[in-house]
């Protein structure tokens, strides 16, 4: 099968603001992507363009077609979760779950119900008396009920306290991903969603910074606590980012060899965090 | 990819006019309840004066004389005005009758249409609006509705939805009316109850009043697409805009370009048609009276607007 979303040479202005310049990116069937930046650096509106909520200049492709053009044979296939609060708020949540069983052809009532049985949340609440934790619990239960091909969460866990964080993405670990469906997820908090991806995507000022699979980031990147003595050896190597951790100096490397690494010091892969600031202090040097 | 039934459209224009009236239950089905309990309420305490206070209530009187006296004022005894009132109409030829009854429909079911014309111009402003402020329509159109059909589900269920619902608590407003009216009647020595029932030709009436909304649909359905796409339009306060665009057309108009066409032209399509006295009562005449020139280029005008709203709700976004 071929990519899920595909992007060439996408770019958005709003006016004289470039907010997107250039972006070329895929997505691979049962990936789960990580659409990582900093606010403001275009996360949001490559979704949106993704989801056919914006107009774009250059191609874009989501499951074959053109999200500018027919939307909603689109969002057949594909599942939405922005951060809290664009659940409709008058609504109870039963007339919640009876709309979207009667507009969704793969929405499957009994699971959403399943879903929220474990939950406090009671069918006949008003979406506006819920906290902003539980709205996004309801929003997952309602999506996970729904067996689509692309699941896009657009910074789902923003302003929400640490144990629906946890909780949320163990859901979607356990409850969602089946290695059929390919996830985006746009965040700017990196440690929260590392463990879950099999590929990154950095962006910065509307611009791709990093676009690699999981499984090559140790094959690309190196890091080093570097042994004493070895700093002036190590530096000649041309570290992308150099910090002080309890008096040693811990580098990354990007593209060299382990083995010439390897007698410089201890070598590990890095995390997607360190990477990520490595990706970002680069971009504003 | 597995290749599911997509939702019937009919099924789901069906859920989107559900979903409207969910949302919007208060001006729908509340408010238009509760004028009719409030109406009802009145007409029970009015008759039970006549009948427990008839000689002590009075009021006063306004009757504009058709046969051109003028306007009179007198005050009356309640309970001797209703039996006067009761004693003429049971005096009457059966055809004015029907005619006194069906102008006492009418008048009756007066405060409804009135609010019905308010709550669809404010449903209409706020249709495509709401759920851009309150970003909601982040999930709607999550979903997998096209924006044509949202579009139509909003005109539907202000011009058709709503109006279906004052429509029957008129029916049953006028039901009432006539039941204590017959009642009342009971109670004096001369024959006008069943007079009452067999003079009311209340379904006729129910049909013209129906047809008559629908004529009026029809006539007005520039200024209500125009209500529908600045709702789509405005990035804030839309009564603003929409009140905004026609007085400037207006003023430009009637400064700039002689006969003031395009200013009468607003005026008239925005205002229901009931109140129309050239059209006459009668259905038929009236739908013939009103196919015109100008009845294509306002509808055409009405299909731009629509087809405007489309488009801007097909890029819209939260604001």
């Amino acid at each position: 099968m071929t990519e899920i979303v595909r992007a060439q040479g996408l770019t958005k202005r709003y006016g004289d603001f470039t907010a997107l310049s250039n972006v070329d990116f895929s997505v691979e069937p049962g990936a789960i992507v990580g659409l990582i930046g900093p606010n403001g650096a275009g996360k949001t509106t490559t979704l949106k363009a993704v989801l056919g909520l914006t107009n774009f200049e250059g191609e874009l492709t989501v499951m074959g077609q053109d999200p500018r053009h027919g939307r909603h044979k689109i969002m057949e296939n594909v599942c939405f979760v922005a951060d809290v609060g664009i659940l409709p708020r008058w609504m109870r949540v039963h007339q919640l779950i009876d709309y979207v069983e009667e507009v969704h052809p793969r929405f499957s009532r009994e699971k959403a119900e399943s879903l929220l049985a474990g939950t406090e949340i009671k069918t006949t609440s008003k979406i506006r008396q819920l906290s902003r934790g539980m709205v996004t619990q309801l929003h997952l239960a309602v999506v996970m009920a729904i067996d689509v091909d692309l699941l896009v969460l657009d910074e789902p866990t923003l302003g929400l306290d640490i144990l629906y964080r946890k909780s949320f993405y163990d859901h979607l670990l356990n409850d969602y991903f089946d290695h059929e469906t390919s996830i985006i997820i746009s965040t700017h908090q990196v440690e929260e969603v590392e463990s879950l991806l099999t590929h990154l995507l950095f962006i910065n000022d509307g611009k791709i910074v990093l676009d690699l699979p999981m499984d090559a980031l140790s094959e690309h990147y190196t890091d080093l606590l570097v042994a004493p003595g070895e700093v002036e050896a190590a530096m000649k190597l041309g570290p992308i980012y150099v910090r002080d951790l309890l008096g040693k100096k811990r580098m990354m490397f990007e593209g060299v060899d382990k083995l010439a690494l390897s007698g410089l010091g201890e070598i590990q892969v890095p995390s997607v965090t360190d990477l990520f600031v490595a990706k970002m202090q680069r971009g504003e040097s | 990819m597995n290749q599911l039934e997509r939702k019937k459209s009919p099924a789901v224009m069906f859920r989107l006019l559900k979903r409207e009236c969910q949302e919007h239950r208060g001006t729908f089905i509340y408010v238009p309840l509760g004028i009719t309990a409030f109406l009802l309420a009145v007409m029970v305490f009015v008759l039970l004066s006549i009948h427990f206070g008839a000689d002590t209530l009075h009021i006063n009187v306004t009757t504009d004389r058709s046969d051109g006296v003028g306007v009179t004022e007198k005050s009356v005894v309640l309970g001797g005005y209703w039996e006067e009132r009761l004693r003429a109409f049971a005096a009457m030829s059966p055809s004015k009758r029907e005619s006194e009854l069906a102008r006492v429909q009418v008048a009756a079911s007066s405060p409804l249409f009135l609010s019905l014309w308010l709550v669809i111009a404010f449903y209409l402003l706020g249709s495509l609006y709401d759920d851009r402020k309150d970003r909601s329509i982040l999930f709607w159109k999550s979903m997998p509705v096209s924006d044509a059909m949202t579009v139509a589900s909003k005109l539907l269920a202000g011009l058709i939805v709503a109006p279906l619902i004052y429509f029957l608590c008129s029916a049953l407003l006028h039901l009432c009316l006539l039941t204590a009216s017959s009642l009342s009647a009971l109670s004096y020595d001369f024959e006008v109850s069943g007079t009452l029932w067999q003079s009311a030709n209340v379904l006729g009436n129910w049909l013209t009043m129906a047809g008559f909304h629908l004529l009026t649909v029809v006539w007005c359905l520039p200024f209500y697409a125009w209500l529908l796409f600045t709702s789509a339009w405005a990035r804030s306060v839309p009564l603003a805009i929409a009140l905004a665009g026609p007085i400037a057309v207006g003023f430009i108009d009637y400064f700039l370009i002689p006969g003031n066409v395009i200013g009468a032209w607003i005026v008239e399509h925005s205002s229901p048609l009931g109140y129309r006295e050239e059209l006459g009562r009668d259905l038929m005449v009236a739908s013939a009276r009103m196919i015109s020139v100008e009845l294509i280029v306002s509808l055409a005008i009405a299909a731009g607007l629509i087809g405007g709203a489309v488009y801007l709700r097909r890029r819209a976004d939260e604001i």
